[in-house]
């Protein structure tokens, strides 16, 4: 595959040792608090590592220094696990830094991500519309999970859809962040959403960006 | 890949627009909440920073890279056989990524930011140490791929 293996060395001794497994990734977005950590833990094989990214933008209407002119720099930590699915297949689940910045990291982020888990604390659904704005221009799939890890019940989903204005195709999930078979419920629904996706553009190529 | 993702750069629009749009629930409709205090914006608590982190890099950042997060990495024949000459952070990796880790991994793993792992990894690519494999660029789109990942997600309990 894509690999720079430079003159001095040959080709022979910068072959890996095997082929390694094919990376997909999801992510998962909500506002601060609404348990995008203890959901990429409960899911992940490992125990959650967290990555430091320093994030420049021009954060010009993104940022709330964006009256700063030139460009601003923040360091975000973005917690993320990872699930075997088999020798050949890895899938990694991203905990998408902050709430408030979206800025380039998350188009980095984004690309190439089969979808997204889109958590919402009932009690605080506006945290997730700028998650929801994002991935609804990006045309990523997603689904709303609403993290019913307290027992909360304040707005039924109904309710949620309402307020949150998203397509009545988007599923919204009704989950508990701690509980593995609920992520991966939760999780499920999106790959279905992002399958439905690529068939779709694979039925009709031209018409992908519609 | 023609897909919206190099058609539309949401980060770069107003994204603050449209939230007077969405229904509000909140009865006190308070406006936006005060930056939040995110957590993840203040990781100075253990801060391994003693040297600044673009000191290893010699001061490039990652825009000239554009490695994917998930992007694995492996150590080749060469990198296991001549990682003692490496230096620092270059030994570490090639004695990290004997079995494949993704990008964001041997940034965790080796407390390295994201940015400098992607220039570090750039140059071991680059010196045949290590290989890394990109995601395809049309994994989104492919259908066999996105139906083992629920068969396999199905089969976990």
């Amino acid at each position: 595959m894509a690999s720079d293996s430079s003159p001095e060395t040959g080709p022979v001794a910068t072959e890996p040792r095997r082929t390694p497994p094919v990376p997909v990734k999801i992510l998962v977005a909500g506002g601060f608090g609404v348990g995008k950590t203890t959901t990429v833990a409960t899911v992940s094989e490992i125990a959650p590592l967290t990555t430091e990214a320093r994030m420049t933008s021009a954060g010009i209407g993104v940022d709330d220094n964006a009256l700063v002119p030139g460009k601003t720099t923040t360091t975000v930590a973005m917690d993320f696990g990872r699930i075997t699915i088999d020798d050949s297949l890895k899938l990694y689940i991203f905990g998408t830094p902050g709430q408030d910045r979206f800025g380039f990291m998350w188009n980095d982020l984004a690309k190439g991500a089969l979808g997204a888990l889109v958590l919402v604390d009932d009690r605080r659904l506006d945290d997730c519309f700028a998650a929801v704005d994002y991935f609804e221009r990006m045309g990523l799939p997603f689904v709303v999970g609403v993290n019913r890890f307290d027992g909360g019940h304040e707005h039924d989903v109904d309710t949620i859809r309402w307020a949150l204005a998203i397509d009545p195709k988007v599923p919204i999930v009704e989950m508990d962040a701690r509980k593995f078979l609920s992520v991966r419920d939760a999780i499920l629904v999106m790959l279905h959403k992002a399958l439905e996706a690529a068939q779709a553009r694979a039925g009709r190529p031209d018409a992908a960006a519609s | 890949m023609t897909d919206d993702h190099d058609r539309d750069h949401p980060g770069e629009d107003d994204v603050g627009g449209i939230w007077s749009v969405r229904p509000f629930l909140d009865r006190t409709a308070r406006p936006r909440p005060p930056a939040a205090p995110s957590v993840a914006s203040v990781p100075d608590e253990d801060a391994a920073t003693a040297v600044r982190p673009f000191v290893v890099t010699r001061g490039r950042t990652a825009e000239e890279t554009d490695l994917a997060v998930e992007a694995q990495v492996v150590t080749t024949k060469l990198g296991q056989a001549s990682a003692d000459e490496l230096s620092f952070e270059y030994r570490d990796i090639v004695d990290l990524c004997v079995e494949p880790l993704a990008v964001a991994e041997v940034s965790a793993r080796l407390r390295l930011q994201l940015g400098v792992a992607q220039v570090l990894l750039r140059d071991l690519t680059r010196s045949g140490h290590v290989t890394t494999f990109e995601p395809g660029v049309g994994l989104t789109d492919d259908v066999h791929t996105i139906l083992r990942v629920i068969d396999g997600l199905r089969q976990l309990s």
